[in-house]
């Protein structure tokens, strides 16, 4: 009974100390949870994604820019962050862009941006074609969004703006967390 | 009775702890992201401003009071944040006119792009420093990812917990107190880092502004005019992210509709001599010391032109607090 207020106090302590642990468990958890996830999907997506392929190389999105061994860049710029260190990269080639994202020390590919009509999908579409031609070699399990139309497979995207019924721009894009 | 003071007593020390630990482990942000203390820098300031700026970093990296001061005697401060949405510029505006009331409000529509929250790291680098109010509030509720709680806002400890093993002395040198990095609002960067290739400007779906925004955008407009203060609506000279002609178009419109001055810095940058080649400290993002001083001779014009605005140097109060700020200043900027 004589440490009854003493107790009682201790309690209230723990609970209100108790509060960030509890939330933090959760946040961890729900972290360990986004991470298996992540994992998972990335396993069930790694035969099922898009590649972009030019001339005799593939790229993949999502990896280190510099495992791709890819030529000398005709333009290249860094754009930079408001606040936060690490810039993403532009190299651009003759007929299309590959942009890159800071994750730790590596940049990975991020986007691959059609800049004229040579440049052309893996499965052959290409600036200029119709939105029938798209329907015909993609199917109509797109996303619509304005005139923009995203396919999706795993954690990559394949983007088209149709304006007019004609492809203006086409680009894949990797999903970052 | 003992037993009530001995219980008393233990809550009131666990809850200053708590409370000490809630401070110790927050961001002091004073050598690290010293974007994330501008807007508590305000707080302390002479209130006596005619020019508020709002708005994203094109505001604190490109605006210079000093400059103003020193060319017109216009006494300005900037209320930017990084990467601050439109929403929170309302906010931020309806703050500081507890404070005070200017007579002109200079708010940069580079926002007008977003619809949502960049990132939760940004939220936190405008409002982890604010001070607590009824705006404060608003602006968690309105500016909050779904990963984000308010609980983590009030008790940052939540969020910051994992910085335990991170702290570092500036930590404990600021516990209690911040040292200004900014001069009224305005960052200074003297790097040089040219603009050597623009990023390749994309196409977007959709070029209209959300909703959103221009509710937003509309409540800034109404709060200005209940107050009797002049919107100016401004585009700062950042090359990227690119602004679209759709965007300024839409801004022009809003501008004519509602009878109020819009200028877009990016068509005036040969008048301003603005040169990205030495002018800036991020290829074209912000505009460095050099570049700044132009943009803000060339806006100490612009604002004296168009605007009644009192010449404080004449002042001999103000006047003296000014010409102590010039000095460092001065030092600073060499």
């Amino acid at each position: 009974m004589k440490n009854k207020g003493i107790i009682i106090a201790i309690v209230v302590v723990v609970a209100i100390l108790a509060v960030g642990s509890f939330l933090k468990f959760g946040n961890s958890k729900q972290e360990t949870e986004t991470i298996e996830t992540n994992t998972t999907t990335q396993q069930e997506s790694a035969k099922e994604v898009y590649q972009f392929k030019a001339e005799d190389k593939t790229v993949d999105l999502g990896v280190e820019f510099a495992s791709l061994n890819m030529p000398k860049e005709n333009e290249y710029s860094e754009i930079e962050s408001c606040a936060f260190e690490g810039m993403d990269k532009e190299y651009t080639y003759d007929h299309y862009m590959i942009a890159t994202y800071p994750d730790g020390d590596k940049d990975k590919v991020k986007t691959v941006y059609f800049l004229d009509e040579e440049a052309q999908t893996t499965e052959g579409v290409k600036m200029g074609d119709t939105y029938e031609k798209m329907v015909a070699v993609y199917g109509e399990n797109y996303q619509k969004s304005d005139d923009q139309y995203t396919y999706e497979k795993g954690k990559t995207q394949l983007i088209f703006l149709i304006e007019d019924n004609v492809i203006s721009q086409i680009e894949y894009n990797y999903v970052t967390d | 009775m003992k037993r009530a003071i001995k219980v008393i007593v233990i809550l009131l020390i666990s809850l200053i702890i708590f409370y000490l630990l809630n401070k110790l482990l927050m961001p002091k942000y004073m050598t690290d992201l010293v974007e994330g203390s501008m807007i508590s820098q305000y707080y302390d300031e002479e209130k006596n401003h005619e020019v508020i700026f709002i708005g994203d970093c094109e505001v604190y990296a490109n605006f210079s009071p000093m400059v103003l001061y020193q060319e017109k005697g216009i006494s300005s401060y900037v209320r930017g944040s990084s990467q601050q949405m439109i929403w929170q510029s309302y906010y931020i505006l309806k703050e500081t006119l507890k404070y005070e009331t200017p007579k002109v409000v200079v708010f940069n529509v580079n926002s007008m792009r977003y619809d949502e929250p960049v990132s939760e790291a940004y939220n936190r680098l405008t409002l982890d420093k604010m001070k607590w109010s009824p705006e404060k509030i608003e602006m968690i509720k309105t500016s909050m990812r779904e990963e984000e709680s308010m609980l983590s806002y009030i008790f940052p400890i939540l969020r910051y917990h994992d910085r335990f093993d991170k702290l570092t002395q500036e930590d404990f040198t600021y516990l209690f107190n911040e040292k200004k990095n900014t001069y009224q609002g305005f960052l200074i960067n003297k790097e040089i880092k040219p603009l050597e290739n623009v990023p390749t400007v994309k196409k977007l779906a959709n070029y209209k502004f959300a909703d959103i925004d221009y509710e937003y955008l509309q409540k800034i407009l109404d709060l200005c005019n209940e107050n009797n203060i002049k919107l100016l609506l401004i585009k700062a000279p950042s090359v990227y992210p690119h602004w679209y002609e759709e965007y300024d178009e839409q801004i022009e419109e809003f501008a004519q509709k509602n009878n109020i001055n819009f200028i877009n810095f990016l068509d005036k940058v040969e008048e301003i001599g603005i040169d990205y080649k030495q002018d800036t400290y991020d290829r074209g993002l912000h505009l460095n010391l050099t570049g700044a001083t132009k943009l803000s001779k060339y806006f100490a014009n612009y604002l004296k032109e168009n605007y009644t605005l009192t010449d404080y140097r004449q002042n001999s109060e103000v006047n003296k607090i000014y010409q102590e700020k010039l000095e460092q200043y001065n030092k600073d900027i060499v």
